[in-house]
């Protein structure tokens, strides 16, 4: 079938390109700076009490420090995952392929949809190697504290399961906001802006609707990255209850609202992208 | 050759196609035949509205009316369809930078099915076997343009479009580049359609062209019937300057051409013998006549001229 072609073609070229690498790598080398980060806190600051220091490290533990992970991994990818949406879509423009592969007759739908799903894959893959790395941390920190110890709950494959899936859902967001944006400019350059200046200027916005407070703070419970933080509540490190000191939706709630986001916006894109003349501009 | 034969049915027909961009009209109820086995030419100056028109052939722009049928499918209304037997190079190839001739090509191959042996058979049939394992980011515009043509006959098209192929190629690169063209449509049968601004490489390519200017097919036919018959004869003369003073005596407009040898005179071919028969009996000795041939550029300018004073007028 030809969809499962193009998603083949897409997943090849992502496997073959640069770019991905180099942003897992810079990833990869954050969260293991997040780790030594907060060892050299726990170990060496002097302000830092015993009871912190205790904490901090069982923090980093096996398999405790899959919660730090997760949230390192929520904090930086969302603006990772932008970019990479953006990168993988906006360069079919300039580079001029996205013509070139069209006029062969191939649906723009299926072009779109084998785009987005190569991105939701990759994701789902580099989630895999951060919980892959991540691990390495923290045994390997484990190992030269002499604290190693590989005891589990019963729970922990669901509970990491469901955690990492939740992130990897957030991730996927942000991914269809920077794949919108890159469709809708044309560019890769402009889907990257505009994704990234949402990303922050979203957050300065609806904090400034919340301190206004009334209908105001009320508004900015329905921005993305509040949502997004009620949907990890559920992973027990959201921070809505950070922002306002008031209520927040339900993680289910959130998670639901949002794919209305998505789908909205999609639908948008997929209108915009399915009537435009791929010429001139393009 | 198809183009004469008209009881051949064409395997591109475009009627009354037109696209505005705005106010702009980039096309305007154009009509067009492409028929199986001839190497097509779009000739017209930058902004006639070629670019345009191949867009909308391949599904990219959206005409605001007008049909197009490919191998008798509505090709607006089921594009996927009469683009399977369509390769084509819109403005210039485009490929990944970051991968390789033959991945680029591997890569197109996968998505619309072709065979994955027939990439080193199209690389070869190019000149690019050797240089296929090296990034499309490092290829000269020559081998871009090789790729960009190996591309465009994966899976075996019927009808191959290129656009402006030549451009951005030394003159020896666009020679061979057009030897290759020729091939394709000569030996492996199939329909090429090219548009060009470049009048030489539309007189040396195509069996038949269509003159363009403002989204308006200014003519469209044979290139031999473009440049011939066109209401004039050459007289090959003894005395050039005897003879224009007689053709014009009796009522002809006439003249000599580059070689000061002949003389064209403005009249129809029938009318030929005539001016011959005043030529033998004032003494002026006629060694051949011929209906005269003009060369594309001046019948594109002319063509475009007079579309021009019509339109200010």
């Amino acid at each position: 079938m030809m969809i499962f072609r193009i998603i083949r073609v897409e997943l090849i070229k992502i496997r073959k390109r640069q770019a991905p690498w180099i942003m897992l790598g810079l990833f990869l080398i954050s969260i293991a700076f997040y780790f030594l980060a907060v060892s050299s806190l726990a170990d060496a600051n002097p302000e830092t009490t015993q009871a912190d220091s205790m904490r901090l490290r069982e923090g980093m533990r096996f398999p405790n420090g899959y919660d730090g992970l997760l949230q390192t991994t929520f904090r930086i990818g969302t603006i990772l995952a932008v970019i990479f949406a953006s990168l993988l879509t906006g360069s079919e423009y300039s580079w001029g392929t996205l013509r070139q592969v069209l006029s062969r007759g191939i649906p723009r739908t299926y072009f779109l949809v084998g785009k987005l799903v190569a991105i939701f894959f990759s994701l789902f893959i580099a989630m895999l190697i951060t919980l892959f790395f991540g691990t390495g941390f923290m045994l390997a920190g484990d190992m030269i504290r002499g604290t190693i110890d590989f005891t589990l709950s019963d729970d922990f494959g669901w509970t990491i399961t469901t955690d990492s899936l939740r992130v990897t859902m957030i991730l996927i967001v942000y991914a269809c906001i920077g794949f919108a944006a890159s469709v809708i400019t044309r560019s890769s350059a402009a889907g990257l802006g505009a994704g990234a200046l949402f990303v922050f200027a979203e957050v300065l916005i609806f904090s400034a609707l919340s301190i206004l407070g009334g209908f105001w703070a009320e508004l900015s419970h329905y921005a993305v990255y509040r949502l997004a933080d009620d949907v990890l509540m559920a992973n027990k490190f959201g921070q809505s209850s950070d922002f306002a000191g008031d209520w927040s939706f339900s993680p289910d709630w959130a998670a639901a609202i949002l794919f209305l986001y998505i789908a909205i916006l999609m639908v948008i894109t997929f209108i915009t992208f399915s009537r435009r003349d791929l010429k001139g501009a393009a | 050759m198809a183009s004469t034969a008209t009881q051949v049915k064409p395997i591109v027909s475009i009627r009354g196609l037109t696209k505005r961009f705005g106010k702009v009209t980039a096309v305007d109820q154009l009509d067009l035949d492409v028929y199986p086995e001839e190497v097509f030419g779009l000739l017209g100056p930058n902004g006639a509205g070629k670019s345009s028109l191949i867009g909308m052939i391949l599904g990219l722009v959206r005409p605001n009316s007008g049909s197009i049928t490919m191998f008798e499918i509505d090709a607006l209304k089921n594009s996927r369809r009469a683009l399977l037997d369509v390769g084509a190079i819109v403005e210039d190839p485009a490929f990944y930078p970051y991968l390789s001739g033959r991945d680029n090509l591997l890569a197109l191959a996968r998505i619309v099915g072709a065979k994955k042996a027939q990439c080193d058979d199209l690389l070869e049939l190019v000149g690019l076997k050797q240089k296929g394992s090296q990034k499309y980011s490092t290829y000269s515009t020559g081998m871009r343009q090789r790729l960009g043509l190996a591309s465009v006959l994966l899976n075996d098209p019927k009808v191959v479009i290129l656009d402006e192929p030549t451009r951005g190629l030394d003159p020896a690169g666009a020679n061979e580049f057009r030897d290759i063209v020729r091939d394709i449509a000569k030996t492996q049968g199939r329909s090429v359609l090219i548009s060009s601004h470049i009048l030489a490489e539309v007189e040396q390519t195509c069996d038949r062209v269509a003159i363009i200017n403002k989204g308006k097919t200014l003519k469209q036919g044979p290139l031999e019937e473009l440049l011939t018959h066109r209401g004039q004869s050459e007289f090959l003369v003894g005395d050039t300057a005897k003879a224009v003073s007689i053709a014009e005596s009796i009522g002809f407009v006439a003249g000599t051409t580059g070689n000061e040898s002949e003389i064209r005179v403005n009249v129809d071919v029938k009318d030929a013998a005539s001016v011959n028969a005043a030529l033998v009996m004032r003494g002026i000795d006629v060694m051949g006549i011929q209906p005269a041939k003009s060369d594309l550029e001046s019948y594109f300018l002319e063509l475009t001229a007079s579309a021009e004073d019509q339109t200010e007028s």
